[in-house]
């Protein structure tokens, strides 16, 4: 029902009609809507002109945007939000009662209605929809802390980072190339056997003359009734556009809009280096979990898995601009790398006929074994067989040296400390891993514990999995048995405590090469992968996933219900921030790592951080306890 | 100043509205204030016509600007009580059929809203002069109020500052397509008012981005200006 308000003059209707089209304010009673028009100021903003400054005082306003489009932009100066009409802003910022972290500004020439911070508080107060569109959106940040702060937007700026990286990025096979007088049924042969949709014809030194495509064959071969013989010079489009393989993908997508083209040789210094179909391109919008698990399993060549190891970190990009969880991030992550460390393995494997007959399973360890990996992720594996000859081991090893470069070159860099499958310490018998645990277990020296702390996350890979769940259930009996050693092990995983500081929010790094910043790894996460691992061991859970090993622990060890989803979340937070650091150094193109400056977080997400540490405090005290330290 | 006409008689006014028209006979307008501080009064009026002298005032409609934003909640919508039914021709314009024009205030009561509203602002109108001239003449035969408030007419301040789109730009429509500025219900006098006033916002910033600080320098910069065009 509409009723007419007598005092709504015709200015006040419009503006409550035009404000309906937007949520919130389309579900908003018309008094309310009423109400809050009449506190309404609109303000103008030439483009470039700042709107709101970072500031450490709550902003005295909310702004919505009536026309044009304002852009929220970090201290840094990256562009994080890009608001338009009928959108509010800074949310977080009014609802916290703390200044704006971003620097906003008119993007485009703009108009914005001004609420007064304390009217803007009255109509919380007044409406239920209003309140539950501004509150809804902060508590997911404030409490489960889990997505991705600025998730839509920055899913645009990832396809926009995805179409500015160079050319290069999309070659994944030499090209297919043709001399000017090739015979066109040598070229057309060439074409289908390499099931590819163009052959470019080049001079002796490699310099692009023509190209000629598929579609192009229909019409000017065989319409045309050209006989085969004919040399593809004579048929194909020559001076071809071409673009350098440093130039942006973006660049290709306009070359082919505008000259109707679907395929543009690749060239460097004048010589072809490959071509760049728009099949190509549209692919990048296309990474799913699905598309690249059925890219790896079809995979008959080892050289081109590097390819899909970049589009598993791709699609982990975009999830992760999507918003979604680190819980989840972490495990699709974990198994697309499974799914192509298996390929690898696979494709090794059974070629290898020295192998044949014996039993064997490859190992996850450290990260990978708790299903945890993040997008900065060097190997941990080993295997285990059950007997083997001296000559079989010896092929075990070949093989998992090839697994091993395989893996690094899909970008899983070589591990530092040795701890791979081709490293003979790690590539051992059953009952050589009882001996080599056993040992771990009863001496309890610091090099021990920390085997133990990445050996002891196995899990099996692929092949003979038995070998390794006797080995767990082996393990677990073990380690229940002797007390000391878990007592050791909590010992030593307090050593490593959480970076909270009494006089500042945090205590930062004195560490020359990663000066203030916080390890989000090893003061961070490992705190609660460390308990996890000692609760699992104690309680004797087969689980090797942080996450699922508090679960299971939990009943046994009377963690409430309430403290165990504290514990998590927090995990996850801290995971989270990981993935994002990283995710944001790749973006800039330098390795990713875990050194946080917390200063680069904005004051919502420090106090998660500030939170997240506190409750790893807590899980350690109640190591503590447990272990009377 | 209370100017004593002899006639056309002032119609009776009661007692409230008596001691309204005198407070509000002396107006000051301060020009000298920062651009950014200035409280504006932006203003269109539909009449019976086209000739500011003779057809009669149908509605006021105005807004606040006040420290460079538009008040929304202080808004004037008035309509003038009319003896009887103006010309179709101006119906077609304005859209104002003859029962609503007979519908609102009584226009003394209207205008002493209006004063009230605008009462030590600057005016702002596209094509002030029409507005300036049809008000002025409406207050003093109603009220016998003859208020020297200071007028500023976008449309000469607009090419003024926006040279480049001048030639493009001569009518409001004009303008406000140029700046992407939409009008909510055009030829309704609020409606108007607001577009010309979110169109003043744009011109005060590119006032200040001029250096022009206050609506007095921006007076001597048109008269300079229209100097200029004159001789």
């Amino acid at each position: 029902m509409t009723h007419i308000i007598p005092l709504a003059n015709s200015l006040h209707r419009a503006t409550i009609d035009a404000l309906r089209r937007q949520a919130p304010f389309s579900a908003m009673a018309e008094d309310e809507l009423l109400w809050l028009v009449q506190r309404l100021s609109v303000a103008y903003f030439a483009r470039d002109a700042v709107l709101l400054p970072p500031a450490d005082t709550p902003p005295d306003a909310l702004f919505i945007v009536k026309q044009g489009t304002v852009a929220g932009a970090t201290a840094e100066g990256h562009t994080v939000l890009q608001l338009a009409t009928g959108e509010m802003f800074p949310l977080g910022a009014l609802l916290a009662g703390r200044g704006a972290a971003n620097r906003y500004s008119a993007a485009t020439d703009a108009f914005c209605y001004l609420l007064p911070a304390a009217d803007f508080h009255a109509l919380l107060a007044k409406s239920p929809e209003f309140h539950d569109f501004c509150t809804r959106r902060i508590a997911s940040l404030l409490e489960e802390s889990q997505r991705a702060v600025q998730s839509e937007y920055a899913l645009a700026l990832d396809d926009e980072s995805r179409f500015s990286r160079p050319l290069e990025s999309l070659v994944r096979r030499t090209p297919l190339s043709a001399l000017p007088a090739t015979p066109l049924v040598d070229a057309l042969a060439a074409l289908v056997a390499a099931r590819v949709g163009s052959v470019v014809v080049a001079d002796a030194a490699g310099q692009p003359l023509g190209i000629l495509t598929l579609k192009d064959v229909l019409a000017r071969v065989t319409l045309a009734g050209v006989p085969l013989d004919t040399p593809i010079s004579a048929v194909m489009t020559p001076d071809p556009a071409t673009l350098s393989v440093d130039a942006p993908v973006a660049d290709a997508l306009v070359l082919m809009a505008r000259q109707g083209i679907h395929h543009i040789p690749l060239v460097r210094e004048g010589k072809l280096v490959g071509v760049v179909s728009e099949k190509d391109i549209f692919a990048l919008r296309r990474l799913s979990v699905e598309g690249i698990t059925s890219a790896i399993a079809r995979s008959e060549d080892p050289a081109r898995l590097p390819a899909l190891a970049l589009d598993i970190g791709d699609l982990a990009h975009s999830l992760l601009a999507q918003g979604m969880d680190a819980e989840n991030l972490t495990a699709i992550i974990s198994s697309l790398n499974d799914r192509l460390t298996e390929r690898i393995i696979a494709l090794e494997s059974e070629a290898d006929a020295a192998l044949a007959g014996l039993r064997w399973c490859w190992l996850a360890l450290g990260s990978e074994g708790r299903m945890e990996q993040t997008l900065a992720t060097d190997q941990d594996n080993a295997l285990i067989f059950t007997e083997a000859s001296e000559a079989q081991r010896d092929a075990l090893l070949a093989f998992a040296l090839r697994v091993n470069h395989r893996l690094d070159a899909c970008g899983f860099p070589l591990c530092r400390g040795g701890i791979m499958a081709s490293n003979p310490k790690w590539c051992l018998s059953a009952s050589g891993w009882q001996q080599q645990f056993t040992q771990w277990i009863d001496h309890g020296s610091p090099d021990s514990l920390l085997n133990a702390s990445i050996f002891f996350d196995f899990r099996p890979l692929t092949g003979d999995a038995a070998l390794a769940l006797d080995l767990r259930a082996w393990l677990n009996r073990a380690a229940q048995k002797n007390q000391r050693f878990l007592h050791q092990m909590a010992g030593n995983a307090l050593r490593n405590r959480p970076p909270l500081g009494l006089v500042r929010d945090f205590v930062l790094s004195d560490d020359n090469a990663h000066p203030r910043t916080i390890d989000l790894k090893l003061n961070g996460a490992t705190p609660f992968v460390d308990a996890a691992r000692i609760f699992a061991l104690a309680s004797g859970s087969s689980q090797t996933n942080t996450a699922k090993r508090l679960r299971a622990a939990a009943p046994a060890l009377r963690i409430p219900d309430a403290e165990l989803a504290d514990w998590n979340r927090a995990f996850h937070f801290l995971q989270l921030l990981r993935l994002r650091h990283q995710h944001e150094q790749q973006r800039m193109r330098i390795a990713p790592d875990n050194h946080l400056d917390p200063d680069t977080l904005n004051p919502l997400d420090r106090r998660i951080l500030k939170e997240a540490l506190r409750q790893a405090r807590k899980v350690q005290a109640r190591l503590a306890l447990d272990y009377q330290l | 100043m209370i100017w004593p006409f002899a006639r056309p008689a002032l119609p009776p006014l009661d007692a409230a509205s008596s001691a309204r028209r005198v407070a509000l006979a002396r107006q000051e307008v301060d020009l000298k204030r920062p651009l950014a501080d200035m409280r504006w009064c932006v203003v269109d009026v539909e009449t019976g016509g086209l000739d500011a002298a003779r057809d009669p005032l149908l509605a006021i409609g105005a807004v606040a600007i006040e420290r460079g934003r538009i008040v929304l909640d202080a808004s004037l919508e008035v309509g003038l009580t009319q003896a009887q039914s103006t010309a179709a021709a101006n119906i077609l314009i304005h859209g104002i059929g003859g029962s609503e024009q007979r519908a609102g205030l009584a226009p003394h009561e209207a205008l002493l809203d209006w004063l009230e509203f605008s009462r030590g602002a600057p005016r702002v109108a596209f094509h002030a002069a029409f507005d300036q001239t049809v008000l002025q003449r409406a207050v003093r035969a109603q009220l016998g109020l003859a208020i020297d408030a200071p007028w500023f007419d976008a449309a000469v301040v607009a090419p003024l500052l926006f040279p480049d789109a001048a030639p493009h730009c001569r009518h409001l429509d004009d303008w406000l397509a140029h700046f992407g500025i939409a009008v909510y219900a055009r030829h309704g006098a609020l409606a108007d008012a607001y577009a010309t006033a979110e169109l003043w916002l744009i011109l005060l910033q590119a006032a200040q981005r001029d250096n022009i600080a206050t609506a007095h320098q921006l007076r001597g910069l048109l008269r300079a200006r229209r100097w200029l065009s004159v001789h």
